[in-house]
């Protein structure tokens, strides 16, 4: 009970001071010094402790007010409690937000009354935006796919068109390049032939290497009747063992001995390439000389791909031939020219090199890429 | 009684054809009789075996359901959202407690999850003291069962303890 003091103040009771301290602290924030005029220290620690949940629940409610999740409070009650729930809606809130960024559109909220009816149109109004973009984006990847095919398909004709250009032109020079020797030897034996005009015996001879020539013209005009298929047919797998028992039928090797390693291989090139072998072994048998004994051609697998080698024990390439022996034109008698058989090569990746050591005779590399070979 | 000698060994079967042998009341119960039976469960093992032992046990039972529960209401759910989407939506429709995440660190194993209205706890008289073993232990088993690896979760909040909605910290058991 209030009691007034001698100088006309009223004195404050201990229920006034509670009552005035706890208005205070709600309304300040801040626990007023009077409370120590409470005399009943049982009093006192108890209204210091309700005082002091007041602040912390004011506290945490501010901090929850500035967007502050991270707080806890540890007053219990109805009313921390309620507050403690409020913070628990948030938290979750932030952890759906959070699940709608990351892409999951399934999250909706529920028993927060108007809130719950808002944020769920929201989220399904984003799940339908993102129907509606992964259709777009399918219809898009359609579309590309399309283009892509259309682009593949006239990157494929225009490489079969380069292809079919790149052969015409090699048909072209074998043609030209090859009946142009012929009509060239035909010329100079026509000449000769006529000096012996008279002579029956002598012409004879003569007519027999005319008739030769005339023979090799017709096959390489054959020949070219063969290649009307250029650019039709795709590169094939040729076994090396098949090509070479060919050539052992037409090339005269004499008392040349022909030595091969080649069993099961096959080699992923174009038609021509037994044009290939043709002119190499063509070439040692025509230049390797009296003293050649032997041609051998073998096979043996690198880090690069398959290695043919096909070497002989002749006379070797004279050195101011070595540098051009691979330029078009040059070569002494052969149709094609080793110009001409690394363009047939080159097709499908295959590459010859010169790489004789000098009075060892001549030797070529042919390199066939991984993938263009195989053993059969 | 089993081969093992178990009496009461569970299984998903032991609980019933509801709806055979239900026909006309359904389902459904009053809460007051799920709490009837649990706190007087709690009562007499209490007596029996001690709090802590109590406690302990119906960790353990809880754990358990959980187990069940997921293998048999739950399904295979493909991640931790269609997870917590699937029990969200079981809990309410079933009526045992708003489930929500507060806090969900999944690499380090670690999170916060609430349950409003709780089956067992809520409106409960304050006492100073989390109640909620029973759904600690029901947590445990649907993490275990989704995870693969053992849970550790406790209620730090109740409404046995004042508050107004349980909340748990439910932590990876590190090897």
């Amino acid at each position: 009970m209030a009691e007034r003091q001698g100088n006309g103040k009223k004195t404050l009771d201990t229920a006034d001071i509670v009552r005035q301290a706890i208005e205070d602290t709600f309304l300040t924030g801040r626990i007023p010094e009077n409370i120590a005029l409470v005399d009943d220290d049982e009093v006192r620690q108890r209204l210091e402790r309700v005082l002091a949940d007041i602040i912390a629940i004011q506290q945490f409610t501010l901090a929850m007010a500035h967007g502050d999740l991270s707080q806890d409070l540890a007053v219990k009650g109805y009313h921390a409690g309620s507050l403690k729930s409020l913070q628990s809606n948030f938290r979750h809130l932030t952890w759906q937000a959070k699940q709608i960024a990351s892409g999951d559109l399934t999250q909706r909220v529920h028993f927060m009354g108007d809130f719950s009816a808002s944020f769920n149109a929201m989220v399904e109004h984003l799940s339908d935006d993102e129907i509606n973009r992964t259709r777009r984006e399918e219809a898009l990847k359609e579309a590309n796919a399309a283009l892509a095919e259309e682009i593949t398909s006239h990157r494929l004709t225009l490489e079969a068109l380069k292809l079919t250009n790149r052969k015409l032109n090699l048909l072209s020079s074998i043609t030209r390049h090859d009946i142009k020797n012929q009509l060239t030897a035909l010329v100079s034996l026509l000449y000769l032939h006529r000096q012996v005009a008279g002579n029956p015996a002598a012409s004879e001879s003569y007519f027999d290497k005319e008739d030769g020539i005339l023979t090799t013209i017709i096959n390489q005009i054959n020949f070219t009747k063969d290649y009307e298929d250029l650019g039709i047919k795709e590169p094939v797998w040729n076994s090396l063992e098949s090509i070479i028992a060919d050539l052992t039928s037409t090339l005269p090797f004499g008392k040349v001995r022909l030595v091969t390693e080649i069993a099961g291989v096959e080699i992923y090139a174009d038609l021509l390439v037994s044009k290939v072998f043709y002119n190499l072994i063509d070439n040692a048998l025509r230049y390797g000389g009296e003293t050649m004994t032997e041609i051998r051609i073998m096979t043996g697998k690198t880090e690069e791909g398959l290695v043919i080698t096909v070497q002989d024990d002749g006379a070797g390439i004279p050195a101011e031939c070595r540098e051009n022996l691979f330029t078009r034109g040059y070569g002494k008698n052969t149709g094609f020219g080793l110009h001409l058989s690394r363009e047939i090569l080159s097709l499908t990746g295959i590459s010859i090199t010169e790489v004789s050591e000098p009075g060892s005779g001549a030797r070529f590399r042919i390199k066939v890429p991984e993938g263009m070979y195989r053993f059969h | 009684m089993a081969e093992n000698g178990r009496k009461y060994q569970f299984s998903w079967k032991i609980l019933g054809d509801i709806r055979a042998g239900r026909p006309s009341l359904g389902p459904m119960t009053r809460l007051e009789v799920y709490r009837l039976m649990q706190y007087t469960f709690r009562d007499v093992l209490e007596q029996e075996f001690g709090a802590e032992k109590t406690d302990e046990i119906f960790y353990k039972a809880g754990l358990l359901a959980g187990k069940e529960f997921y293998t048999n209401v739950l399904g295979t759910p493909a991640d931790l959202n269609e997870f917590v989407r699937k029990l969200q939506q079981l809990l309410v429709e079933m009526n045992i407690g708003i489930l929500r995440i507060e806090k969900a660190d999944p690499v380090a194993g670690s999170f916060v999850m609430t349950v409003s209205e709780d089956l067992d706890c809520s409106g409960l008289p304050e006492t100073g003291y989390g109640i909620c073993t029973y759904d600690e232990g029901f947590i445990a088993g649907l993490m275990e069962s989704f995870t693969g690896v053992p849970f550790d979760v406790k209620e730090i909040d109740c409404w046995c303890t004042g508050d107004r909605t349980c909340r748990f910290a439910v932590n990876r058991v590190s090897r």
